[in-house]
């Protein structure tokens, strides 16, 4: 392949939004990290009932409202580096596409696990 | 991609001992890979051993005296040793450097040298850079300016030429981009740490007004953003340059024009 007179060509995979992405939700996943685990001091693990009436305070379930769905977007993304990294060109798209299509389903059958648990 | 099978020519075996180091004042046991492809067979690593009291300081001086005195047939690259033209650019011990600037007294015995990893290899220690060069063609490595060529200098300021100061010394060795994994694996498309520092001595550069088509080159996820700052090509640079810093800065000057 002669890289050289690629040179004028656009780029077909602008990486900037992918590498953006993956920043912005690694910091945002610290403090939404320590925040839930702090007010997991009142939880009790054990009991069903306990972690239901966790659920259904508010800042508990404001915490994993928001924290699933970016550790969802932020996994999603670092499987995309692995598969581009490691796999062969011809199954990129489709595995990059069933990752994102299995992270929009975690994130609402989350939101919709808390939900229903928190308006019950 | 990343390959999982070893290529064909790529399992190593024990090759033969060209001498003993008998009746030597110093002698230093190095073990060398060789291959040919002019034969089917598969690579080898073969034992020699040098005298060191009749030997210069350089481990460069080392492979000279044994293609001198030892076995003419053994192939390797070198022309200024001087660490300035990277010609002996090669895995010393497990670490890529140049072997002119390589003192044979640091080294830990017997000293192991194979050529830059993860290249197609021409003969024994010679890698075959075709690629690693197309690919810095491929940032077009020239000043561009719109000023038709006159017969004065394009004058900077001191603080702009210092701007350059940390990449202008690369000397395309390879031995950042040949010890990086993410080369290893995509090489077909990742331009590699030497290249990329290549690439932003020229954005960098106050007299070069192609920056805007320089980084919009670079913004795509194979050409730059395969590096994950693993950091092996800042370590391995025999120059002390940081590669990865200048991806950085690449990434970063993207990430501001973009905002």
């Amino acid at each position: 392949m002669d890289v050289a007179k690629e040179r004028t060509s656009q780029t077909d995979h602008p990486g900037l939004g992918h590498w953006r992405w993956q920043r912005l939700t690694a910091i945002l996943l610290v403090p939404l990290i320590l925040w839930t685990l702090w007010m997991m001091r009142s939880l009790d693990p054990g009991s069903y009932l306990s972690v239901r009436e966790w659920i259904q305070q508010t800042g508990p379930m404001m915490a994993l409202i928001i924290l699933l769905p970016v550790s969802y977007l932020h996994g999603a993304l670092g499987l995309q580096v692995i598969i581009e990294d490691y796999l062969s060109a011809s199954v990129h798209s489709g595995l990059i596409w069933a990752v994102r299509i299995a992270a929009i389903a975690l994130t609402l059958a989350s939101l919709w696990a808390i939900f229903s648990i928190a308006l019950a | 991609m990343a390959q999982f099978r070893l290529p064909k020519n790529a399992q190593i075996t024990k090759g033969r001992r060209h001498n003993d180091g008998s009746g030597m004042q110093r002698p230093l046991p190095l073990q060398i890979y060789r291959w040919n492809p002019d034969d089917e067979a598969q690579p080898r690593v073969d034992d020699y051993t040098i005298d060191r009291a009749t030997c210069g300081p350089m481990l460069l001086d080392a492979l000279i005296k044994i293609k001198n005195e030892i076995d003419s047939t053994l192939t390797f690259r070198r022309s200024c040793r001087e660490g300035i033209c990277g010609s002996c650019a090669m895995n010393i011990n497990g670490t890529n450097t140049l072997a002119c600037t390589q003192s044979l007294s640091d080294l830990d015995t017997p000293v192991k040298i194979y050529p830059l990893p993860h290249m197609p290899v021409i003969k024994d220690l010679v890698p075959d850079l075709t690629h690693f060069f197309d690919q810095h063609a491929s940032i077009e490595p020239w000043l561009k300016a719109s000023d038709p060529p006159s017969d004065k200098e394009r004058l900077q300021s001191p603080d702009d030429r210092e701007a350059l100061d940390g990449l202008y010394e690369c000397i395309l060795c390879a031995c950042c981009s040949t010890s990086c994994p993410s080369y290893w694996w995509n090489s077909d498309q990742y331009l590699g740490p030497a290249n990329l520092l290549q690439a932003y001595r020229w954005i960098a550069d106050s007299r070069d007004e192609a920056s805007t088509d320089r980084l919009e080159y670079l913004n795509d996820s194979f050409k730059l953003y395969r590096c994950h700052t693993i950091m092996n090509c800042t370590n391995s640079c025999p120059k002390g340059l940081n590669p990865g810093k200048a991806i950085g800065q690449i990434k970063s000057r993207i990430a501001k024009r973009k905002t």
